[in-house]
């Protein structure tokens, strides 16, 4: 009887193991749960925003002929002219070798062709005109670096070789096609027939390059154009007594992409951001209107600081945020159909002076972007920009040293278009910079 | 006796595996250091858990150590126990059932001198066994809300030494020497917003607590009993790693970082009880035990502790004509057990009632004994945030009794 019953309680014990699943659901005192670990959204933390002014963007090699002017109602007048350096895969005449021939072509004519790259800002449905000049000093870089700035120049002459005033139809149409001067083809075909021309340094040499000059007087937009597929195209023919002429051409295009750039100007004269700072320095909401400021081509971007980020250790003994968001809103009244908003912000992080050291990243190392939220709604209150901050700001809290990192906010295609947008901050009355920072105690 | 001894240590291995393992999960276990586990001994769960004034005779009284002091000379007692447990959670929405087995104690006595005695006993005391599957809370100051999924682990045990001894025929006195010991794991996860934050925490405890008690018979019949559970400190350190995800990558904030917490106190706990037979066969016991777990100050990590009063009351029955015949030999038990729990849980208090029947069944011509003991009852209740547990137990507690000292004849 005694083993028996040991047995049984051997049993027992062995299965004591073995109990029904439970799935969790019953949970008692929910309150409870918080103490030890508080999660709480904290929306109160200071947000600084400033504009700042980049002095040199790099245009260079970005792909883009961008050519108009347009006088924006907040930002004052803003122009870019473009410059490009030319060349030909072959600079000789379609002969098969005899001289005859070649003295049967005769020129034709010469005509610029833009192919539109769909970009566009400011109000197409008015007339754009520009010209086309050429350049008196060679495509090359004053600075040591390889690049051209928004703020380069290059000398031209005043003469036009070719001007064209149209309405921009840039996603309409596939190109737009200026007739360029008689003579100024005449003479080019003349090099060309003569062989004096006969490869690219003897072509660079006459024709060190061409600048696309918009008028200011009446362009209100500005256009952009492909690099690879614009082109300079010479008409020529075989005279030939009796039959009909056979066409030729020969194309100019910008090879060399490094060689085109787009000189961007902006006059901010009597704008509430005519005074800004120098690129070191930055130039508070508080001045201006409770708004902050990015121009893309003209190098204006707005800036954002976090000066007590460090106090958010102090919240409790151990804390971690573990996701944040930056919400900033377009100023009402500051967009519209002809002034478009952007889809994304750019963000960079950068340090007290404004040196950008990267693009702000999630905790994957993958950069973010501003996502534009276009739900709209009566008064446009949930029309913003959402950036991702949280591991960025976990990383600014943890931080030992003094320093803060700020980070600028740009447009996307910031030196190659000239979209700008006007943001509230944190006070602005209407358009309020929102702050959620999700944080837990541990 | 030989085989007995390798019986003995077996079950102690067993057992001792089977600690590990804490299986009761309710969700009061989120509380304290767990949900406190009834193990009491011999006869104690048919009568409500009451008996303080009982001596440990025929079964190792563990309510009070001043019971050791009537240990039968030349005996060793041993007692063994499970439970099966078979509880249904209801809250105003859902109810679900749950079944477990679990060990409930391992113990065993002896006497020292014809008026001491001494014991040695081991049992898990708490369980800090419970599970939330995605809860959705509110985040502090705003709209939004968070998603917890949490599982608790692990378990208090309790290693008591206890001595007593009877002066004359009426008085004895007794203490107790409880080691508690053990660790609970506390692994959450939230859901907040775009990203999943895991906190595992490990939490050891270990402390000392000291148990006074006293029995006096007023005549044969009658018996008194008190008993003095001091206050102590049952220090707490824990280990803990917090690691956050967000865009798929997780990122450690510690790593296994140990750390000194708040540590848990017990109460002072104050206990009469009485003992009273009537005509040589129906005993009635009846106890009533404050604890004061309001004076402890316990840190609210580990909840809203209150007083909390406990009465309980039992009766035994046995016919006892015929010592000869088996079914005579059998002893009937029934009892009550109230307590208002120690917890209050959004300003309610937890408070368990139960009732219960038993059989106490001998085994051949010794003082060994099977007791069987069935109890039905409730914890908690249904409100909004609380959770009403229904619960059947069917308890068995194996009271070995072997004469020492004395060579068997035959083995």
């Amino acid at each position: 009887m005694h083993k028996f019953i040991l047995m049984l309680f051997f049993a027992a014990t062995m299965i004591s193991c073995g109990t029904d699943a439970d799935a969790g659901e019953f949970v008692v005192g929910s309150d409870y749960l918080a103490v030890n670990n508080k999660v709480i959204l904290i929306d109160t933390l200071t947000v600084d925003m400033s504009t700042i002014n980049f002095d040199s963007l790099v245009t260079s090699n970005q792909s883009r002929i961008l050519i108009g002017n347009y006088e924006d109602p907040i930002y004052g007048k803003i122009k870019s002219n473009s410059y490009f350096q030319l060349a030909s895969a072959s600079y000789a005449l379609n002969n098969s070798g005899s001289d005859t021939e070649v003295t049967n072509f005769v020129f034709d004519s010469i005509s610029m062709i833009l192919k539109y790259d769909n970009y566009y800002y400011g109000d197409t449905t008015k007339v754009q005109s520009f010209d086309i000049h050429r350049l008196t000093q060679r495509v090359k870089p004053n600075t040591d670096d390889n690049n051209f700035y928004n703020n380069s120049t290059l000398s031209y002459s005043d003469e036009s070789l070719g001007t064209i005033s149209y309405k921009p139809r840039p996603v309409e149409k596939d190109s737009i096609n200026i007739k360029m001067s008689d003579a100024f083809g005449a003479a080019l075909f003349q090099k060309l027939k003569k062989r004096e021309i006969t490869d690219f340094d003897s072509f660079n040499e006459y024709l060190k390059g061409l600048v696309l000059v918009p008028s200011t007087s009446n362009s209100s937009s500005v256009i952009g154009f492909h690099v690879a597929t614009s082109k300079v195209r010479l008409y020529y023919s075989k005279y030939q007594a009796d039959t009909e002429e056979v066409p030729y051409i020969i194309d100019f295009t910008i090879l060399d992409a490094t060689k085109q750039f787009n000189s961007i100007t902006s006059d901010k004269t009597g704008t509430i951001i005519q005074n800004l700072p120098a690129s070191s320095s930055k130039l508070s909401s508080s001045l201006t209107n409770r708004q902050g400021f990015i121009q893309s081509g003209a190098g204006v971007a707005c800036r954002i600081d976090f000066p007590t980020i460090k106090q958010l250790k102090y919240i409790s003994a151990n804390g971690a945020i573990v996701d944040a968001q930056l919400i900033l809103k377009p100023v009402n009244n500051t967009y519209s159909e002809k002034y478009p908003l952007s889809d994304s912000l750019k963000i960079y992080v950068a340090d007290n002076l404004n040196r950008l050291s990267g693009s702000l990243v999630n905790s994957a190392g993958t950069a973010v972007f501003g996502i534009l939220n276009k739900k709209s709604d009566e008064f446009n209150e949930n029309i913003g920009y959402t950036i991702p901050i949280g591991a960025f700001l976990q990383k600014e809290m943890l931080k030992q040293s003094d320093s803060r990192s700020s980070l600028i906010l740009t447009l996307p295609g910031i030196s190659k278009t000239v979209n700008r947008i006007v943001l509230g901050d944190q006070k602005h009355l209407n358009n309020k910079i929102q702050i959620k920072i999700y944080y837990i105690s541990y | 006796m030989k085989s007995k001894i390798v019986y003995l240590s077996c079950f102690i291995l067993m057992s001792l595996t089977s600690f590990s393992q804490s299986i009761s999960s309710s969700p009061y276990s989120l509380y304290g250091v767990g949900s406190v586990y009834d193990a009491d001994f011999g006869v104690l769960p048919s009568i409500g858990s009451s008996g303080m004034a009982l001596p440990s005779d025929t079964f190792i009284n563990n309510l009070n150590p001043a019971s050791l002091g009537y240990l039968p000379q030349n005996h060793f007692m041993f007692d063994i126990g499970g439970k099966a447990i078979s509880t249904t959670y209801q809250s105003s929405s859902r109810s679900e059932s749950r079944n477990n087995f679990q060990f409930s104690h391992l113990a065993f006595a002896f006497p020292i001198t014809k008026n001491s005695g001494f014991s040695v006993a081991l049992r898990p005391y708490s369980s800090a066994a419970f599970k939330i599957s995605n809860l959705k809370l509110p985040i502090e100051n705003s709209q939004d809300f968070y998603y917890l999924t949490a599982a608790g682990s692990g378990g208090l045990n309790n290693f008591d030494f206890s001595y007593g001894y009877r002066f004359g025929k009426k008085l004895s006195v007794g203490a107790s020497a409880a080691v508690l010991f053990g660790s609970t794991s506390d692994n959450r996860s939230f859901l907040i917003m775009n990203s999943i934050t895991s906190i595992q925490k490990k939490t050891t405890y270990s402390g000392v607590r000291a148990t006074l008690g006293a029995q006096y018979k007023i005549d044969s019949t009658f018996t008194v009993a008190t008993t003095f559970k001091l206050p102590s400190q049952i220090n707490a350190s824990k280990v803990q790693t917090v690691q956050t995800v967000a865009d798929d990558v997780a990122n450690t904030v510690e790593s296994n970082v140990a750390s000194d917490t708040d540590d848990y106190y017990m109460p002072l706990e104050m206990g009469v009880g009485i003992s009273k037979r009537f005509k040589n066969n129906l005993n009635m016991t009846l106890d009533y035990e404050k604890s004061l777990w309001s004076n402890t100050n316990q840190s609210e990590l580990y909840g809203n502790f209150v007083n909390q009063n406990r009465f309980a009351l039992g009766f035994t029955y046995s016919a006892k004509k015929n010592i000869r015949k088996y079914w005579d030999r059998i002893q009937y038990a029934t009892g009550v057990n109230f307590n208002t729990g120690y917890l209050e849980v959004d300003g309610k208090r937890v408070n368990d009632a139960a009732i219960s029947f038993g059989l106490t069944l001998p085994i051949e011509n010794t003082y060994s004994s099977l007791h069987i003991s069935y109890s039905y009852g409730q914890k908690g209740r249904i409100t909004d945030n609380l959770i009403k547990e229904n619960y059947h137990k069917i308890s068995l507690n194996l009271s070995l009794d072997g004469i020492w000292f004395i060579k068997r004849k035959i083995e």
